[in-house]
Protein backbone atom coordinates (compact mmCIF):
# COMPACT_ATOMS: atom_id res chain seq x y z
CA UNK A 1 0.00 0.00 0.00
CA UNK A 2 2.83 2.39 0.86
CA UNK A 3 5.50 0.55 -1.11
CA UNK A 4 6.03 3.42 -3.54
CA UNK A 5 6.19 6.16 -0.94
CA UNK A 6 9.63 7.67 -0.48
CA UNK A 7 11.38 7.41 2.88
CA UNK A 8 11.44 11.19 3.32
CA UNK A 9 7.70 11.48 2.80
CA UNK A 10 7.05 8.70 5.30
CA UNK A 11 9.29 10.40 7.85
CA UNK A 12 7.41 13.70 7.39
CA UNK A 13 4.08 11.96 7.80
CA UNK A 14 5.27 10.10 10.89
CA UNK A 15 6.53 13.40 12.33
CA UNK A 16 3.03 14.76 11.85
CA UNK A 17 1.55 11.94 13.95
CA UNK A 18 0.78 9.31 11.26
CA UNK A 19 1.48 6.02 13.07
CA UNK A 20 0.87 3.95 9.91
CA UNK A 21 3.66 5.86 8.13
CA UNK A 22 5.98 5.02 10.98
CA UNK A 23 4.85 1.38 10.89
CA UNK A 24 5.81 1.31 7.20
CA UNK A 25 9.26 2.72 7.99
CA UNK A 26 9.61 0.03 10.65
CA UNK A 27 8.51 -2.67 8.21
CA UNK A 28 11.18 -1.59 5.73
CA UNK A 29 14.00 -1.53 8.25
CA UNK A 30 13.07 -4.19 10.81
CA UNK A 31 15.15 -7.05 9.37
CA UNK A 32 18.29 -4.97 9.18
CA UNK A 33 17.72 -3.54 12.65
CA UNK A 34 17.05 -7.01 14.02
CA UNK A 35 20.17 -8.33 12.26
CA UNK A 36 22.51 -5.83 13.83
CA UNK A 37 20.98 -6.36 17.29
CA UNK A 38 21.12 -10.14 16.96
CA UNK A 39 24.74 -9.93 15.83
CA UNK A 40 25.55 -8.29 19.16
CA UNK A 41 23.34 -10.20 21.61
CA UNK A 42 23.20 -13.58 19.78
CA UNK A 43 19.88 -14.70 21.12
CA UNK A 44 16.47 -14.21 19.57
CA UNK A 45 14.56 -13.38 22.76
CA UNK A 46 16.77 -10.39 23.58
CA UNK A 47 16.99 -9.36 19.92
CA UNK A 48 13.19 -9.33 19.70
CA UNK A 49 12.79 -7.20 22.84
CA UNK A 50 15.51 -4.77 21.78
CA UNK A 51 14.18 -4.45 18.23
CA UNK A 52 10.70 -3.61 19.55
CA UNK A 53 12.19 -1.14 22.00
CA UNK A 54 14.27 0.42 19.23
CA UNK A 55 11.18 1.18 17.15
CA UNK A 56 9.20 2.43 20.13
CA UNK A 57 12.06 4.75 21.14
CA UNK A 58 12.34 6.00 17.58
CA UNK A 59 8.58 6.63 17.39
CA UNK A 60 8.63 8.59 20.65
CA UNK A 61 11.49 10.75 19.34
CA UNK A 62 10.49 10.99 15.66
CA UNK A 63 9.81 14.74 16.00
CA UNK A 64 13.45 15.28 16.87
CA UNK A 65 14.75 13.52 13.74
CA UNK A 66 16.05 16.35 11.57
CA UNK A 67 17.07 14.39 8.50
CA UNK A 68 20.79 15.14 8.83
CA UNK A 69 21.37 11.45 8.12
CA UNK A 70 19.12 8.82 6.55
CA UNK A 71 16.32 7.34 8.62
CA UNK A 72 18.16 3.98 8.54
CA UNK A 73 21.34 5.49 9.98
CA UNK A 74 19.28 7.14 12.71
CA UNK A 75 17.42 3.95 13.61
CA UNK A 76 20.66 1.93 13.50
CA UNK A 77 22.14 4.38 15.98
CA UNK A 78 19.22 3.92 18.35
CA UNK A 79 19.45 0.13 17.98
CA UNK A 80 23.20 0.01 18.60
CA UNK A 81 22.99 2.35 21.59
CA UNK A 82 20.13 0.41 23.18
CA UNK A 83 21.89 -2.90 22.58
CA UNK A 84 25.22 -1.72 23.91
CA UNK A 85 23.55 -0.31 27.02
CA UNK A 86 21.71 -3.61 27.45
CA UNK A 87 24.93 -5.61 27.16
CA UNK A 88 26.76 -3.33 29.59
CA UNK A 89 23.89 -3.65 32.06
CA UNK A 90 23.87 -7.45 31.69
CA UNK A 91 27.61 -7.56 32.20
CA UNK A 92 27.34 -5.42 35.31
CA UNK A 93 24.47 -7.41 36.78
CA UNK A 94 25.52 -10.95 36.11
CA UNK A 95 29.17 -10.90 35.14
CA UNK A 96 30.43 -12.12 31.83
CA UNK A 97 31.03 -15.77 32.72
CA UNK A 98 27.67 -16.21 34.40
CA UNK A 99 25.96 -14.63 31.41
CA UNK A 100 27.57 -17.13 29.07
CA UNK A 101 26.71 -20.02 31.37
CA UNK A 102 23.04 -19.15 31.80
CA UNK A 103 22.21 -18.05 28.26
CA UNK A 104 24.04 -19.94 25.54
CA UNK A 105 23.66 -17.45 22.68
CA UNK A 106 26.53 -18.74 20.64
CA UNK A 107 25.13 -22.27 20.71
CA UNK A 108 21.91 -21.01 19.16
CA UNK A 109 23.79 -19.03 16.57
CA UNK A 110 26.01 -21.96 15.76
CA UNK A 111 23.10 -24.35 15.52
CA UNK A 112 21.32 -22.05 13.12
CA UNK A 113 24.35 -21.21 11.08
CA UNK A 114 26.50 -24.24 10.63
CA UNK A 115 24.87 -27.66 10.23
CA UNK A 116 23.88 -27.44 6.60
CA UNK A 117 26.78 -25.36 5.52
CA UNK A 118 29.32 -27.21 3.52
CA UNK A 119 31.85 -24.48 2.94
CA UNK A 120 34.93 -24.20 5.11
CA UNK A 121 33.88 -20.66 6.03
CA UNK A 122 30.61 -22.05 7.33
CA UNK A 123 32.42 -24.59 9.47
CA UNK A 124 34.25 -21.91 11.40
CA UNK A 125 31.23 -19.60 11.63
CA UNK A 126 30.34 -20.83 15.12
CA UNK A 127 33.89 -20.35 16.28
CA UNK A 128 33.84 -16.82 14.88
CA UNK A 129 30.63 -16.11 16.81
CA UNK A 130 32.28 -17.29 20.00
CA UNK A 131 35.45 -15.30 19.31
CA UNK A 132 33.38 -12.19 18.54
CA UNK A 133 31.74 -12.49 21.95
CA UNK A 134 35.18 -12.23 23.51
CA UNK A 135 36.34 -9.00 21.87
CA UNK A 136 35.47 -5.59 23.37
CA UNK A 137 32.03 -4.22 22.54
CA UNK A 138 33.07 -1.15 20.47
CA UNK A 139 35.14 -3.40 18.17
CA UNK A 140 32.33 -5.95 17.94
CA UNK A 141 29.80 -3.25 17.06
CA UNK A 142 32.01 -1.86 14.29
CA UNK A 143 32.59 -5.38 12.94
CA UNK A 144 28.86 -6.13 12.93
CA UNK A 145 27.95 -2.93 11.12
CA UNK A 146 30.68 -3.12 8.48
CA UNK A 147 30.91 -6.87 7.83
CA UNK A 148 27.45 -8.18 8.59
CA UNK A 149 25.40 -5.13 7.65
CA UNK A 150 27.65 -3.99 4.83
CA UNK A 151 27.89 -0.39 6.01
CA UNK A 152 30.73 1.79 4.75
CA UNK A 153 33.19 3.14 7.28
CA UNK A 154 31.52 6.55 6.91
CA UNK A 155 28.03 5.29 7.73
CA UNK A 156 29.28 3.07 10.54
CA UNK A 157 31.02 6.14 11.95
CA UNK A 158 27.71 8.04 11.89
CA UNK A 159 25.95 5.19 13.69
CA UNK A 160 28.67 4.77 16.31
CA UNK A 161 29.22 8.51 16.77
CA UNK A 162 32.94 8.39 15.99
CA UNK A 163 35.27 9.23 13.10
CA UNK A 164 35.85 7.11 9.99
CA UNK A 165 39.44 6.69 11.08
CA UNK A 166 38.24 5.23 14.38
CA UNK A 167 36.04 2.75 12.52
CA UNK A 168 38.99 1.79 10.30
CA UNK A 169 41.14 1.27 13.38
CA UNK A 170 38.48 -0.76 15.20
CA UNK A 171 37.97 -2.97 12.14
CA UNK A 172 41.69 -3.60 11.87
CA UNK A 173 42.00 -4.38 15.59
CA UNK A 174 38.86 -6.57 15.56
CA UNK A 175 40.33 -8.60 12.69
CA UNK A 176 43.67 -8.89 14.49
CA UNK A 177 41.94 -10.06 17.69
CA UNK A 178 39.77 -12.55 15.84
CA UNK A 179 42.69 -13.81 13.80
CA UNK A 180 44.77 -14.34 16.95
CA UNK A 181 41.94 -16.37 18.52
CA UNK A 182 41.11 -18.38 15.40
CA UNK A 183 44.51 -18.85 13.80
CA UNK A 184 44.53 -22.67 14.00
CA UNK A 185 41.16 -22.87 12.23
CA UNK A 186 41.81 -20.09 9.74
CA UNK A 187 44.97 -21.82 8.54
CA UNK A 188 42.76 -24.45 6.94
CA UNK A 189 40.56 -21.93 5.14
CA UNK A 190 41.17 -21.01 1.55
CA UNK A 191 40.12 -17.52 0.44
CA UNK B 1 56.86 -0.69 3.93
CA UNK B 2 56.15 -2.09 7.40
CA UNK B 3 53.89 -5.13 7.58
CA UNK B 4 51.84 -3.57 10.42
CA UNK B 5 50.77 -0.73 8.14
CA UNK B 6 50.03 -3.14 5.29
CA UNK B 7 47.80 -5.22 7.62
CA UNK B 8 45.77 -2.10 8.42
CA UNK B 9 45.47 -1.33 4.72
CA UNK B 10 44.42 -4.93 4.01
CA UNK B 11 41.58 -4.42 6.48
CA UNK B 12 40.55 -1.14 4.80
CA UNK B 13 40.79 -2.82 1.38
CA UNK B 14 38.41 -5.63 2.39
CA UNK B 15 35.92 -2.96 3.56
CA UNK B 16 36.26 -1.05 0.28
CA UNK B 17 37.81 1.92 2.06
CA UNK B 18 41.31 1.92 0.59
CA UNK B 19 42.51 4.56 -1.88
CA UNK B 20 43.64 3.20 -5.30
CA UNK B 21 47.20 4.41 -4.76
CA UNK B 22 47.43 2.41 -1.53
CA UNK B 23 45.88 -0.60 -3.23
CA UNK B 24 48.86 -0.68 -5.59
CA UNK B 25 51.28 -0.48 -2.68
CA UNK B 26 49.47 -3.35 -0.93
CA UNK B 27 49.53 -5.46 -4.12
CA UNK B 28 53.27 -4.90 -4.58
CA UNK B 29 53.95 -5.70 -0.92
CA UNK B 30 51.87 -8.89 -1.01
CA UNK B 31 53.80 -10.17 -4.01
CA UNK B 32 56.97 -10.20 -1.93
CA UNK B 33 55.73 -10.86 1.65
CA UNK B 34 54.46 -14.39 2.49
CA UNK B 35 53.52 -13.33 6.02
CA UNK B 36 51.13 -10.59 4.83
CA UNK B 37 49.76 -12.92 2.16
CA UNK B 38 48.92 -15.47 4.88
CA UNK B 39 47.34 -12.72 7.00
CA UNK B 40 45.17 -11.65 4.07
CA UNK B 41 44.03 -15.26 3.54
CA UNK B 42 43.10 -15.50 7.23
CA UNK B 43 41.07 -12.29 7.37
CA UNK B 44 39.30 -13.13 4.12
CA UNK B 45 38.33 -16.44 5.74
CA UNK B 46 37.07 -14.53 8.76
CA UNK B 47 35.03 -12.32 6.48
CA UNK B 48 33.35 -15.27 4.78
CA UNK B 49 32.71 -17.03 8.09
CA UNK B 50 31.26 -13.90 9.67
CA UNK B 51 28.88 -13.41 6.75
CA UNK B 52 27.57 -16.92 7.24
CA UNK B 53 26.37 -15.80 10.66
CA UNK B 54 23.79 -13.55 9.04
CA UNK B 55 21.76 -16.70 8.43
CA UNK B 56 21.43 -17.14 12.18
CA UNK B 57 19.58 -13.81 12.36
CA UNK B 58 17.03 -14.83 9.71
CA UNK B 59 13.44 -15.27 10.90
CA UNK B 60 10.46 -16.80 9.13
CA UNK B 61 7.74 -14.62 7.55
CA UNK B 62 5.28 -15.60 10.29
CA UNK B 63 7.60 -14.10 12.87
CA UNK B 64 7.75 -10.78 11.01
CA UNK B 65 3.96 -10.63 10.68
CA UNK B 66 3.62 -11.15 14.42
CA UNK B 67 6.45 -8.68 15.10
CA UNK B 68 4.73 -6.01 13.00
CA UNK B 69 1.32 -6.59 14.59
CA UNK B 70 2.79 -6.42 18.08
CA UNK B 71 4.69 -3.24 17.25
CA UNK B 72 1.64 -1.50 15.76
CA UNK B 73 -0.37 -2.37 18.86
CA UNK B 74 2.32 -0.87 21.08
CA UNK B 75 2.62 2.22 18.87
CA UNK B 76 -1.07 2.86 19.45
CA UNK B 77 -0.41 3.33 23.14
CA UNK B 78 2.46 5.72 22.58
CA UNK B 79 2.38 9.49 22.35
CA UNK B 80 5.14 10.48 19.94
CA UNK B 81 7.14 13.66 20.26
CA UNK B 82 5.85 15.20 17.05
CA UNK B 83 7.59 17.68 14.82
CA UNK B 84 5.35 20.62 15.79
CA UNK B 85 5.94 19.90 19.49
CA UNK B 86 9.67 19.63 18.77
CA UNK B 87 9.58 23.03 17.06
CA UNK B 88 7.58 24.48 19.97
CA UNK B 89 10.07 23.03 22.46
CA UNK B 90 12.93 24.51 20.43
CA UNK B 91 11.17 27.92 20.43
CA UNK B 92 10.60 27.67 24.16
CA UNK B 93 14.23 26.85 24.73
CA UNK B 94 15.16 29.97 22.72
CA UNK B 95 12.76 32.06 24.80
CA UNK B 96 14.23 30.74 28.04
CA UNK B 97 17.76 31.24 26.73
CA UNK B 98 16.87 34.84 25.84
CA UNK B 99 15.35 35.44 29.26
CA UNK B 100 18.47 34.04 30.90
CA UNK B 101 20.74 36.26 28.82
CA UNK B 102 18.62 39.35 29.60
CA UNK B 103 18.76 38.59 33.33
CA UNK B 104 22.55 38.14 33.18
CA UNK B 105 22.92 41.43 31.27
CA UNK B 106 20.75 43.29 33.81
CA UNK B 107 22.80 41.93 36.72
CA UNK B 108 26.06 42.89 35.00
CA UNK B 109 24.73 46.42 34.33
CA UNK B 110 23.68 46.79 37.98
CA UNK B 111 27.07 45.66 39.27
CA UNK B 112 29.15 47.72 36.87
CA UNK B 113 27.12 50.93 36.29
CA UNK B 114 24.08 51.36 38.48
CA UNK B 115 25.49 50.08 41.75
CA UNK B 116 24.94 52.59 44.64
CA UNK B 117 27.95 54.66 45.67
CA UNK B 118 27.91 53.07 49.11
CA UNK B 119 29.07 49.77 47.69
CA UNK B 120 31.22 51.17 44.89
CA UNK B 121 34.93 51.27 45.83
CA UNK B 122 36.50 54.77 45.92
CA UNK B 123 39.92 55.63 44.55
CA UNK B 124 42.78 53.87 46.32
CA UNK B 125 44.73 56.06 48.76
CA UNK B 126 47.72 54.60 50.55
CA UNK B 127 47.64 54.94 54.32
CA UNK B 128 50.45 53.72 56.52
CA UNK B 129 48.13 53.44 59.51
CA UNK B 130 45.55 51.41 57.59
CA UNK B 131 48.24 49.16 56.22
CA UNK B 132 49.69 48.48 59.67
CA UNK B 133 46.19 48.05 61.11
CA UNK B 134 45.34 45.44 58.48
CA UNK B 135 48.62 43.65 59.16
CA UNK B 136 47.94 43.68 62.91
CA UNK B 137 44.43 42.36 62.30
CA UNK B 138 45.95 39.60 60.23
CA UNK B 139 48.47 38.80 62.96
CA UNK B 140 45.79 38.75 65.64
CA UNK B 141 46.90 36.66 68.65
CA UNK B 142 49.39 34.59 66.72
CA UNK B 143 52.78 35.12 68.45
CA UNK B 144 54.68 33.42 65.66
CA UNK B 145 53.25 35.76 63.04
CA UNK B 146 53.92 38.72 65.29
CA UNK B 147 57.55 37.63 65.70
CA UNK B 148 57.94 37.13 61.95
CA UNK B 149 56.45 40.52 61.22
CA UNK B 150 58.70 42.19 63.83
CA UNK B 151 61.79 40.47 62.37
CA UNK B 152 60.84 41.52 58.83
CA UNK B 153 60.14 45.08 59.94
CA UNK B 154 63.43 45.30 61.80
CA UNK B 155 65.32 43.92 58.79
CA UNK B 156 63.62 46.49 56.60
CA UNK B 157 64.57 49.32 58.99
CA UNK B 158 68.15 48.06 59.22
CA UNK B 159 68.37 47.94 55.45
CA UNK B 160 67.03 51.49 55.11
CA UNK B 161 69.42 52.77 57.79
CA UNK B 162 72.31 51.01 56.10
CA UNK B 163 71.50 52.64 52.75
CA UNK B 164 71.30 56.09 54.37
CA UNK B 165 74.68 55.65 56.06
CA UNK B 166 73.07 55.77 59.49
CA UNK B 167 73.05 59.58 59.52
CA UNK B 168 69.44 60.42 58.89
CA UNK B 169 68.18 58.01 61.52
CA UNK B 170 71.14 58.27 63.86
CA UNK B 171 69.85 61.29 65.70
CA UNK B 172 66.25 62.22 65.17
CA UNK B 173 66.70 65.15 67.48
CA UNK B 174 68.79 66.83 64.80
CA UNK B 175 65.77 66.92 62.51
CA UNK B 176 63.62 70.03 63.22
CA UNK B 177 60.62 68.29 61.75
CA UNK B 178 60.97 65.62 64.43
CA UNK B 179 60.35 68.17 67.20
CA UNK B 180 57.62 69.86 65.20
CA UNK B 181 55.68 66.62 64.96
CA UNK B 182 55.59 65.99 68.72
CA UNK B 183 52.53 66.91 70.73
CA UNK B 184 52.70 69.03 73.91
CA UNK B 185 52.23 65.96 76.01
CA UNK B 186 55.10 64.15 74.27
CA UNK B 187 57.32 67.21 74.61
CA UNK B 188 56.51 67.32 78.33
CA UNK B 189 57.48 63.69 78.67
CA UNK B 190 60.79 64.27 76.86
CA UNK B 191 61.48 67.24 79.08
CA UNK B 192 60.80 65.30 82.28
CA UNK B 193 63.02 62.49 81.01
CA UNK B 194 65.88 64.86 80.37
CA UNK B 195 65.46 66.38 83.82
CA UNK B 196 65.57 62.98 85.50
CA UNK B 197 68.78 62.05 83.58
CA UNK B 198 70.41 65.15 85.02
Amino acid sequence: MMDGVQEEALVRRAQGGDASAFAELARRSRERVYGVIFGLVRNHADADDLAQETFLSAYRAIGRFRGGSSFYTWIYRIAVNLTMNHLKKMKREKGRSELLDTTPPSAEARAAASPELRSQAGEISGRIAQALDEIPLPFRAAFQLVVNQGLSHARAAEVLGCSENTVSWRMHKARKMLQARLKPFLSEVEP
Amino acid sequence: MRCAKIERWISDDIDGALAPRKKDIVARHLSSCPSCRAYRVHVMGLQAGALEQNRAAERPDAYWREFGARLEERLGGERPFLADRARLAARRSWVWSGAGLAAAAALAAYLLVLRPDAVRPGPFVFSFEDTVASIMTEIGDDPELERSFGTALQASIDEAVGEAGGEAFGSPSGDPLFWESLSDEELARVESGLRSEK
